[in-house]
């Protein structure tokens, strides 16, 4: 075992530092607190799929509809002022 | 994360028992990768609190093949760098700069008493790399996170990974070996 590998074991074997006990009390009261109020909107799962659908199908459809409105309006603006 | 499947779902479902769960699983964790960025114990209990209310606020929307020790390392990661960024605009722009590159200036988060001397000059040593070194240490050396999640995390290639990492474990051992042998440089 070279002395970098030593070095490494060494490290490893720090581990991680332990959180002090009031403040990991207040932590996870004040997460889980959040995370019960955010769970019981009723409405949360239906707002997120209702965002999902909105950003993969019909926010694209508004913008393909609309340009090609417009492609459509102005090309028959130019055949009208040319014929 | 095999066991993160069911716990996954639990979040989703708004079970209070799985975020429970997942609090003990990771707390420890990140809580360590958080003190060795950050240096202060402040810093590291704020944004491991944000970072948990981030994850209470999105656990709805997390995917089913979520791997949440990645995710929830990388919003600690986000959280930390947006806090390194904020604190290096404005007036105080110099003296930032110089404390987060000073050189053993700061107090640890770490109950370096307790610890043998060894312990202490490698955790002293660790804490003066430069943040891109440091923290490929902490994740890959320390947390025992998978190459490929840590490159994940860090939003790099797996390779690039291996290259820093090499590069870290150099710069350690370089710091290590120019610190004196008897503590109290502090």
């Amino acid at each position: 075992m070279n002395k970098q590998d030593q070095l490494m074991d060494e490290l490893a074997a720090l581990g991680s530092c332990e959180l002090e006990a009031a403040a990991d009390q207040r932590i996870q009261r004040r997460a889980r607190a959040m995370f019960v109020r955010c769970a019981r909107k009723p409405e949360a799962e239906w707002m997120h799929g209702l965002a999902r659908a909105w950003r993969a199908a019909v926010e694209p459809a508004f913008v393909v509809a609309g340009s090609a409105g417009f492609l459509g309006w102005a090309l028959s603006t130019v055949i009208a002022l040319y014929s | 994360m095999g066991p993160g499947d069911d716990l996954i779902g639990g979040l989703k479902r708004g079970e209070a028992a799985a975020f429970d769960r997942a609090y003990e699983q990771y707390r420890s964790r990140l809580y360590g990768y958080l003190a060795r960025m950050a240096r202060r114990r402040e810093l590291a209990e704020d944004l491991l609190q944000e970072t948990w209310l981030r994850l209470a606020q999105h656990a709805s929307q997390l995917d089913d093949d979520t791997d949440l020790g990645a995710w929830l390392f990388t919003v600690a990661r986000n959280l930390f760098l947006s806090h390194v960024r904020s604190a290096m605009t404005g007036a105080d722009r110099l003296h930032t700069m110089s404390f987060w590159e000073s050189q053993a200036t700061y107090t640890t988060p770490f109950d370096l008493t307790s610890a043998n001397e060894t312990q202490q000059r490698l955790e002293l040593a660790l804490l003066e790399l430069p943040i891109d070194y440091r923290e490929v240490l902490v994740l890959v050396v320390i947390e025992h996170l998978e190459p490929i999640a840590v490159a994940r995390i860090l939003g790099i290639r797996p390779e690039a990974v291996r290259k820093r990492l090499e590069r870290a474990r150099t710069m350690l051992a370089e710091r290590v070996g120019d610190r004196p042998h008897h503590g109290g440089e502090r």
